[in-house]
């Protein structure tokens, strides 16, 4: 449980700065918000001018034993549990490599060390590989 | 709650995401997300009169179960794959905790209407 995860919500516009206010307050360092449009309206919704397809995509780095506990209250806060409230979900980082954000920047926890060798490792493994090619 | 879903990410050039969740929702999926971005491919890089430009591109984030994944990523291949108008790239991440999603289940909708 020392991974790094990517969290994503898709939500209606308009509200990806108030989830982006909340991760500010739980100190999470890393989030960023992109504009996209959804696809899930009914024809008839369309027609009606009622399907609101624009969304906000926001996107939020957290360490792997605080996903679950972040994403079930930042989703509650959002209100996805009712339907066409959103959805959010989280994907493994298989690597991260910055000079600018450590990694306690990017997962949001500063007291929380161990994930950093793990990561490193995988940054080190892949500048390796590619070392290895470039002699072949 | 927490399926085995996967997210499938689909770039396309511009003007062609709707093509990809057409041929998307053929195959069961709910719905999608489209992002505009901008590519950088060194072959689709163009110089024109000394400015570069930049091909437009779109990308179409789809949440699905698993068991959907390789119906929809054929299907999303078949109508805009790389070697089709769209030109196309299709890949899948593992999405291992999912919430908002109380209608998308693993039984496909029924279309016989048996």
């Amino acid at each position: 449980m020392n991974g790094i995860k990517l969290m994503v919500f898709i939500l209606g516009r308009g509200r990806g700065e108030s989830l982006l206010k909340l991760c500010a307050d739980r100190g999470l360092g890393f989030h960023v918000m992109l504009r996209g449009r959804g696809t899930a309206g009914s024809d008839v919704l369309n027609l009606l001018g009622i399907g609101d397809p624009e969304k906000d995509v926001v996107l939020i780095s957290s360490t792997e034993a605080r996903t679950e506990e972040l994403l079930d209250e930042l989703s509650l806060a959002m209100g996805l549990d009712k339907p066409g409230g959103g959805i959010a979900f989280s994907i493994p980082f298989s690597a991260v490599a910055s000079q600018l954000s450590s990694y306690s920047i990017m997962a949001g926890t500063p007291d929380e060390p161990e994930g950093t060798a793990s990561i490193l490792d995988g940054v080190r493994r892949s500048k390796r590989s590619a070392r290895g090619r470039k002699g072949k | 709650m927490n399926g085995n879903y996967d997210l499938i990410i689909t770039v396309v050039d511009r003007g062609f995401a709707d093509d990809v969740m057409t041929a998307a929702k053929k195959a069961g999926a709910g719905g999608g997300t489209i992002i505009n971005a901008r590519g950088s491919g060194a072959r689709e890089a163009q110089k024109f009169f000394g400015t570069i430009i930049q091909p437009q591109k779109q990308l179409v984030l789809i949440l699905t179960p698993r068991s959907r994944r390789d119906a929809i990523m054929k299907s999303i291949c078949e109508e805009t794959g790389l070697s089709k108008e769209g030109r196309g790239i299709c890949f899948s991440l593992p999405a291992d905790s999912v919430r908002g999603v109380s209608g998308l289940t693993d039984e496909l909708p029924d279309e016989s209407g048996e």
